[in-house]
């Protein structure tokens, strides 16, 4: 099956051709047009800025995509996202749909998010399973149960990670995405030299809470200004990461599963990446994760997620597709 | 009055709460001053079990109360915003002078420009 992904739920344009059955998959394209460069300037998204870039990209994005195949469908992402970005693939995807005839489905960010390791390992795993979602604007905690429905067990109660992240990094004047920028620093820093809070650690329930921390940051630096920016930049890597794999590993237990999954941009940071390699494997998990190239936001994986998905395709999805900036995922 | 740590803010925007009788609250502050905790007390005034979390991402979150008045809370970060037609372009005007709805826009600071020509 031949399948046109589109994604425009935050800052990027992207569009993805793959070729997809139960026993294969195959990635023709992933292209992926970034805005980051335009929004480091502002520090962030700027939604104006990203709907209106979307408009210019969508249609080349799409057209070198496909070229003048046919696909037998289009996944759009429905939500969520910016209203903004997101309306500029749905509408594209309709227009298609409708011109064309070709069935459309709309998917879940975050389900994409989560299977997104399958692009390169697809290898059927073992449920019950869970799924962490770390990015600029989710933390969340699934279970994938035994019939593949989804159940949110866990979520920040204030910021996201990637949005920490990006917060520290501007307090600490370090630009734009923050993630990365933080890591770099890391590498040269200790972990163990500063003590940071691990907000919720030891709480009894499967929720995150990363404000405090970030806090925590910003009286560090005014307090002590000469604070090694690299050693500061490890333990607070560290106290995230920690929190993080204990709430996940504590789910484990609780729920029995069988397989740990991560997805998402804030995936790609490596020292979760091995930490989690390392406890899991302790600890008798399948540990999944995505090859880095799909870590961020692609269309690859909103590709697989329409297959996944398929049975809810249909000619006249064009019809009532809306974007749901805050889509939940059931 | 100063709140010194997260449970006094979440009392305090409670009490707010129940004297203000405005319908768009702006919060104004740095990194880390409890703005969205404000808001979470807010909503808890209101009877909202969700989760409020920060909205930075999505920039707008709304939410069903349980109150009499309110039904729904608007929940914006102007975080990522420069002007108040940025406001209009995610879709907030259709909350705006609405009696059931009640706005909390943090970072309201950022988004002044042009805030009474394009919104009041």
């Amino acid at each position: 099956m031949l399948i046109l992904g589109i994604e425009t739920s935050c800052d990027e344009t992207a569009a993805s051709l793959i070729e997809v059955d139960d026993k294969k998959i195959k990635i023709i394209n992933n292209l992926v047009l970034s805005q980051i460069d335009i929004h480091k300037k502002y520090g962030g998204i700027v939604p104006e800025v990203a709907a209106r870039k979307h408009v210019e990209a969508i249609i080349p994005v799409i057209a070198g995509s496909i070229g003048n195949t046919k696909p037998d469908l289009i996944s759009v992402t429905q939500g969520p996202g910016l209203i903004t970005s997101l309306q500029v693939g749905l509408q594209t995807a309709k227009t298609l749909s409708y011109a064309r005839h070709i069935p459309l489905i709309g998917i879940n960010h975050l389900e994409a998010h989560l299977w997104s390791f399958k692009l390169t390992n697809y290898v059927k795993i073992k449920l019950p399973a869970l799924g962490l979602i770390v990015s600029g604007g989710h933390t969340e905690l699934l279970l994938i149960k035994k019939n593949s429905k989804y159940e949110l067990i866990g979520r920040t109660r204030d910021d996201a990670v990637g949005e920490a992240f990006d917060k520290v990094a501007k307090l600490l004047n370090l630009g734009y995405p923050g993630g990365p920028k933080i890591s770099k620093q890391a590498l040269k820093g200790k972990p163990d030299k500063i003590e940071l809070p691990k907000p919720m650690i030891d709480s009894p329930d499967l929720d995150f809470s990363f404000s405090g921390l970030k806090t925590a940051v910003k009286y560090l630096i005014k307090e002590q200004p000469k604070t090694n920016i690299n050693d500061l930049c490890a333990s607070f890597e560290k106290a995230i990461t920690d929190v993080l794999i204990t709430k996940t590993l504590k789910a484990a237990i609780k729920y029995k599963t069988k397989s740990i999954i991560i997805g998402g941009g804030v995936s790609a940071n490596n020292r979760l990446r091995e930490e989690f390699k390392t406890k899991t494997s302790k600890s008798k998990y399948d540990f999944y994760y995505p090859a880095l190239e799909h870590t961020g936001d692609n269309a690859a994986m909103v590709a697989y997620t329409g297959y996944l998905n398929k049975k809810t395709a249909s000619l006249k999805m064009y019809t009532k597709l809306t974007a749901l900036p805050n889509m939940k995922l059931v | 009055m100063i709140s010194n740590n997260p449970e006094e803010t979440i009392e305090y925007a409670k009490e707010y709460f129940n004297i203000s009788k405005s319908k768009i609250l702006g919060l104004v502050g740095n990194l880390g001053t409890g703005k969205t905790v404000f808001t979470q007390g807010i909503a808890q005034a209101l009877g909202i079990n969700e989760i409020v979390n920060s909205p930075t991402f999505v920039l707008m979150k709304i939410y069903k109360t349980k109150h009499q008045i309110f039904k729904q809370l608007v929940h914006v970060d102007a975080y990522r915003l420069t002007s108040a037609q940025e406001l209009i372009d995610i879709g907030l005007e259709e909350y705006f002078n609405r009696p059931d709805t009640l706005i909390v826009i943090e970072w309201a600071d950022k988004v002044k420009k042009n805030y009474h020509q394009k919104l009041s």
